[in-house]
């Protein structure tokens, strides 16, 4: 509000407090307003475990970015942002979300890493009315039977993923599979999709086994997969067991040998992790590629700035695009109360550098175009972070679970 | 001819007790000392005192004149004096030979293996075999014959004669008389009156921590009652 | 093609030779860890964060200065050898003359240090490193394909196992390390320098440990964590051959090797959990281990903290100021936070009452708060339990396992109790992670507080917050009044020396057994709370990390103190809570803590506030006229004994 200037500011002013005092009597809804006085985000994520490379600072970076972009205030009020490092545990995750919202005046819950942890944040802020946005997690169980009107699922989904290079590599022929799972909740549900999709579209499973967590050594889960023949291995595993997999599989020759890997759950910090030496030739879906166009390309330079130089992964953009998108929301609904800026996230569309014509479903679900990439050979790689190769931009509509196959209640309205 | 040891106003600790009260004496050159006594008069305190095995000690050690009251053990031994404990302390885990060659050399006049195995004819057969498979009496042995590999001229040597046969026992009592003729000074500390009046130039009675009597060897029969008394036989 | 148990021969030999690749691996690695025990009879928690060093080292020397992978398998172990020797020099040095627990947990803060800084300084995803080329590519044998490199391994590790044996039982070095083992202030009046041959064998277990790390560069995925969770393995291992023994660490490591290759095979699920299952049954057979000759020490000389002057007043006044104060406290402080604080204090006076009192150190006390927390979840949401029935189950439960564990370790004394708990600590972890009612990674979420008896709104959070105070209230009392009674005086008893308490006609198993199962069952009590205030049950309560982090609540607070748990859980939980923004560095200052702690604050800050004030009422009565506090005149009794 510009200051009023000097000459008749008496005059103004009295005006001013006659209309204050008019309107005071008045019911509150047609005003903006802002509960605390701050539109406060909270980013909780995991800052120090297995996947912090994936989300972590970076996706602190990313929300700060948004915020100043914005311009730093919304609806005349100040943006504040708040993140904390929930370390992977349940308990200290929840208590964090519980703090925040009975103490810390939080609107906005972003990222949540880890499935366990975002099911339960779901239910919390369902409870206590504040929005939710998970950029990082897998579980489909958040658009699904546990959806919430105030909880959006932004990047990917376990469905999405194992979808996606599954019927690639399907169309490229090859019909054997074999199966290589993380033996907890996330790796079963993408090996059950996986089935169902490979056997909806003639090919075979020719085996499968399941991995415990934080395998140090692959090779045995390997060796099956080797002697199966099949052409190709499913990796459905993350983070370093699915490095650790994969350069044992180059290393005991199955690359060479002529089989193909897919993962369902690579990002661009995985490969950074693994070299293009032994990641080279995966097949898998990514939801943004930092070198796909100028736009992507531009906002990549300035997160890199705040970030050691490492470019965005999927989830870092997509922390951006949603923390943008929850703040336009708020402008048009005029108010913070979750319940309304729901309702505009979900009736905007979502028109940036992360995604061009996404929109929110009803279920929460961010429907956008995805990316079939392959990971390029370092002879292909002519420049630092230069990773993926593009093979095919693939509809939102016909990679995300259909609205019709749906489990969540909002839907069946 | 300086004495080799003066021990004087020596007071030492375990933990909050104190077990030696102000114990003082002496040792010449070449001379055989004993300190007799009952069981917990303090002796093996005393040992382990001089070798610097004590937590906490008080007084003076003047050892050829050089103060040792705060050295520590590793010091003390590469000074040239040795301990023989009372347990013996046979290594378990190693053979009669490595025993036999652990303890370093840290004086010129250590001997070499073949040497003693002369001195200690018996462990020529058991060298291969491990620390406790030996008899008491040929670990007594190996205990003595161990300690003269270092070249100390010094020996701190504590019940050596604990629990064994009579015939072993005058082994010993020769192996030690042996000793002595080589030039060794020896304070040995015993419970066993005869085994300290044959070898003994002179004998010490301490009790509760303090020496209270001084017997030289000629007065030994003289003085046997009293002795006696204070051992409690 | 033949099938043997329905595997194909050639996948199973396969899977066999895998198994002896990974077990000669297991075997350098033991072997650093049996070295160091048997010298200092230190379990050196830092042994994976050394590990760590070496392959990172590997792969920082590759990308800083092009230094390639022979160079390395030098260069690493050298350089980490050389930061043995200091850590050893510097730090543990100071804690050398006391009860070898201090060691161990000395070594645990300096593990959480180190991975701490190394994650923050290389990132949590994991390091390149290649195989050499001259090793690259691979043999294909008929049954399997065999990359040459996994043949170097076994080969090298062959090597490496034989001269270190030879080292030891063969040369003159050797014989001194074993007779220092044996009796080292013996060894020292020899004049040979116990303490530095101690450092340098600190440094030769920590070079063993990096050339492990080096090895596995190539094949493993190098990261700041990759020791972490070996570690425990490589203890397991360790334990099964016998603490101490050359000789065990190398049989023990191929056939824990050897066991995972044939589980892989048959049931891979289990195969990070059956080498925990080969440890508690090979104790079971032989409690050293198998070629274990190390006994641990049936005494301590760690003295309890105890005020000289206590009296029946002040011990009231006490408990009565932190009743006061935990009762306004919500006033001041976030409920929540006071409520997860209460039942962690809870959890960490249960282990102190056996880890303190009893001096049995626990290893694995996170099973008993974990599995309360599962059956309390379940029974709430599964089957509609109101929320008494609900605590008496989860509580009933970890009683039941208590018995149980207890039986099975009790026989056992020192570090292999701590590692047996441990063991049975994983398999609990492992039923949790597979059980389907647990609900895996996800856990047991949204548990409904109920109504207490019918008549108290537990979502009420004032009526919870009673609840809670008054159940923490109720525990405190019950151990006070344990450690008060002859039970508690018997139990210090066999704490500071077994054999006597056993000579007196106290079957001492019974005493060890009967602590074991009470503490279990609070600790049950404590975990059923926590469930009905943070609402969720999960995998974190039964990992062995919340095993270390009561532990860590404990020795702070004040180990063998009644408040020292106490205060050594609020600290910890807030730290938790209010430095999780701290992210990366959370790690390294619990890692500093411990350290800090074991190193200045030995008696936690409970027992150091008791043992200030002990000394100034000590100098403030005529010396000589006072009758000494019971405690001297045992210790005189003892040293005369």
């Amino acid at each position: 509000m510009k200051r009023a200037d000097k000459q008749g500011s008496g005059r103004h002013f009295l005006a001013g407090l006659a209309l204050c005092a008019m309107t005071a009597g008045l019911p509150a809804p047609a005003m903006a307003q802002v509960s605390d006085g701050v539109v406060k985000i909270g980013v909780l994520t995991d800052m120090s475990g297995v996947y912090s490379d994936l989300n972590g600072t970076g996706s602190v970076a990313a929300a700060q970015l948004a915020i100043e972009d914005f311009g730093g205030t919304v609806l005349d009020k100040p943006i504040a942002l708040i993140s904390a490092d929930h370390q992977q545990k349940a308990d200290v995750g929840t208590g964090i979300a519980h703090r925040w919202i009975d103490n810390e005046q939080v609107d906005a819950l972003v990222d949540l890493t880890n499935s366990a942890i975002a099911l339960a944040v779901q239910d919390i802020a369902r409870e206590a009315n504040r929005i939710a946005i998970f950029t990082s997690p897998g579980t489909t169980d958040l658009t699904g039977a546990k959806c919430s009107e105030t909880g959006f699922h932004w990047v990917y989904d376990n469905y999405s993923n194992s979808v996606g290079p599954v019927k690639a590599l399907l169309q490229q022929g090859k019909k054997s599979w074999y199966l290589i799972v993380a033996d907890f909740a996330f790796g079963h549900s993408l090996e059950n999709i996986a089935r169902e999709t490979i056997e909806a579209n003639g090919g075979t499973v020719a085996g499968a086994v399941r991995h415990p967590l934080n395998a140090a050594d692959f090779s045995a889960f390997l060796l099956p997969a080797q002697a199966s023949g099949a052409e190709a291995i499913l990796l459905a595993t993350a983070g370093r067991d699915l490095a650790t997999a994969v350069k044992q599989a180059n290393e005991f020759g199955l690359v060479a040998g002529g089989q193909t890997l897919a993962a369902p759950v690579v990002f661009l910090s995985d490969i950074h992790a693994m070299g293009l030496q032994q990641a080279q030739g995966i097949s898998f879906i990514d939801g943004f590629y930092w070198d796909r166009n100028d736009e992507t390309r531009a906002f990549a330079k300035r997160f890199a700035e705040r970030h050691n130089g490492a470019m965005p992964t999927s989830v870092q953009a997509g922390v951006y695009s949603s923390v943008a998108h929850y703040l336009k929301a708020i402008a048009a609904a005029g108010t913070d109360e979750a319940k309304a800026v729901a309702a505009k996230m979900r009736e905007l569309p979502v028109d940036d550098f992360f995604a061009r014509g996404g929109k929110v479903r009803e279920d929460g679900r961010m429907v956008h175009d995805m990316y079939l990439a392959r990971v390029k050979s370092p002879s292909d790689s002519s420049y630092p972070w230069d990773y993926e190769e593009i093979v095919a931009t693939i509809g939102g509509d016909d990679i995300f679970l259909p609205l019709s196959e749906s489990t969540c209640p909002l839907v069946r309205k | 001819m300086g004495d080799v040891l003066r021990v004087r106003a020596l007071e030492a600790w375990y933990g909050e007790s104190k077990v030696l009260h102000g114990m003082g004496f002496r040792l010449a050159e070449g001379e055989v000392v004993t300190l007799l006594g009952r069981n917990g008069a303090g002796k093996t305190t005393t040992l382990k005192s001089i070798m610097g095995l004590m937590e906490r000690r008080a007084g003076s050690i003047l050892y050829r004149g050089e103060e040792l009251i705060a050295a520590r053990s590793v010091g003390i031994a590469r000074r040239g004096i040795a301990y023989c404990p009372e347990e013996r302390g046979i290594f378990a885990s190693l053979s009669v030979q490595e025993n036999l060659e652990l303890p370093p050399r840290v004086a010129p006049s250590g001997m070499a293996t073949h040497e003693i195995l002369e001195l200690f004819p018996n462990l020529r057969e058991r060298l291969g075999s491990f620390g406790t498979r030996l008899s008491g009496g040929e670990q007594q042995m190996l205990a003595l014959a161990r300690i003269l590999r270092t070249g100390a001229r010094l020996l701190l040597l504590d019940e050596p004669t604990e629990g064994l046969a009579p015939i072993i026992i005058k082994q010993i009592r020769n192996t030690i008389s042996r000793l002595k003729a080589l030039g060794f000074t020896i304070l040995l500390v015993e419970q066993n009156v005869a085994f300290a009046r044959a070898l003994a130039d002179r004998n010490y009675i301490v009790e509760t921590g303090l020496i209270v009597d001084e017997i030289a060897a000629g007065e030994f029969e003289r003085r046997l009652g009293s002795i006696q008394g204070y051992l409690g036989i | 093609m033949t099938t043997i148990f329905g595997i194909p021969a050639a996948l199973l030999f396969g899977q066999l030779l895998l198994g002896l690749i990974n077990g000669a691996f297991y075997a350098t690695l033991s072997l650093g860890l049996a070295v160091i025990f048997g010298m200092m009879n230190i379990a050196n928690f830092a042994h994976g964060a050394l590990y760590m060093m070496g392959a990172v080292g590997a792969w920082f020397l590759l990308d800083a200065f092009g230094v390639g992978y022979w160079t390395s398998l030098f260069l690493c172990p050298l350089l980490v050898g050389i930061v043995g020797i200091l850590l050893e020099r510097l730090i543990l040095r100071r804690v050398s003359h006391l009860d070898h627990l201090y060691g161990m947990l000395l070594t645990f803060g300096l593990a959480l240090i180190i991975q701490g800084l190394f994650r923050f300084a290389f990132g949590s995803s994991g390091l390149p490193y290649a195989i050499p080329e001259a090793l690259s590519g691979g043999t294909n044998l008929g049954f399997m394909f065999l990359p040459h490199y996994r043949g170097w391994v076994i080969l090298v590790a062959l090597v490496i196992c034989f001269a270190t044996w030879y080292a030891i039982e063969k040369t003159r070095l050797g014989a001194y390390l074993r007779a220092a083992t044996e009796n080292p202030a013996l060894v020292q009046a020899f004049g040979i320098n116990v303490p530095a041959m101690i450092m340098f064998t600190y440094g030769a277990g920590a070079a063993l440990a990096a050339f492990a790390g080096v090895l596995a560069a190539p094949i493993l995925q190098v990261s700041p964590t990759m020791g972490a969770d070996l570690l425990i393995v490589i203890f397991a291992v360790v334990v099964i051959g016998g603490l101490g023994s050359i000789k065990g660490a190398i049989v023990a490591g191929f056939s824990a090797g050897i066991l995972e290759g044939l589980t892989k095979a048959f049931y891979p699920e289990a195969s990070t959990t059956v080498v925990f299952v080969l440890m508690a049954l090979v104790l079971l057979i032989w409690p050293a281990g198998l070629f274990g000759s190390k006994t641990q020490s049936a005494s301590t000389s760690v003295v309890l903290p105890a005020l000289a002057n206590e009296t029946s007043l002040m011990r009231w006044a006490l408990f009565a100021a932190m009743a006061l104060s935990l009762a306004v406290a919500p006033v001041f402080v976030y409920p929540a936070f006071l409520m997860k604080a209460m039942t962690y204090a809870l959890f960490a006076c249960a282990f102190n009452l056996m880890a303190g009192y009893g001096r049995l150190v626990s290893f694995g006390h996170a099973m008993f708060i974990g599995t309360a927390g599962y059956v309390t979840a379940y029974v709430i949401k599964g089957w509609g339990f109101p929320p008494e029935l609900a605590i008496l189950a989860g509580t009933a439960s970890a009683s039941l396992l208590g018995l149980v564990a207890g039986w099975l370790s009790t026989r056992s004394s020192g570090v292999y109790f701590a590692m047996i708990s441990l063991a049975l600590a994983q398999m609990i972890y492992f039923v949790a992670l597979q059980a389907p009612f647990t609900g895996g990674e996800d856990g047991i979420q949204s548990v409904p507080r109920g109504v207490l008896f019918g008549l108290f709104d537990l979502s009420d959070p004032a009526v919870l917050y009673v609840f809670v105070l008054l159940v923490f209230l109720g525990g405190f009392l019950f151990i006070a009044a344990l450690v008060r009674s002859p039970f508690g005086q018997i139990l210090k008893a066999i704490r500071e020396h077994e054999p006597r308490a056993r000579s007196l006609g106290f079957s001492t198993e019974h005493y060890k057994l009967a602590v074991f199962v009470i503490s279990a069952t609070l600790s049950g009590l404590a975990g059923s709370m926590k469930v009905l205030v943070t609402q969720i049950a999960s995998l974190t309560d039964v990992h062995w990390l919340m095993s270390g982090e009561v532990i860590l609540m404990t020795f702070l607070g004040g180990v063998g103190t009644l408040y020292g748990p106490v205060v050594g859980a609020f600290v910890v939980v807030a730290m938790q809570n209010y430095l999780a923004a701290l992210g990366a560095w959370v790690s390294v200052i619990h890692g500093a803590i411990f350290v800090v702690c074991i190193l200045a604050f030995r008696r936690g800050i409970v027992g150091e506030l008791i043992s200030y004030v002990s000394a100034r009422q000590a100098r403030s009565v005529a010396a000589g006229t006072r009758a000494d506090a019971p405690d001297v005149v045992a210790r005189r009794l003892k040293a005369g004994a």
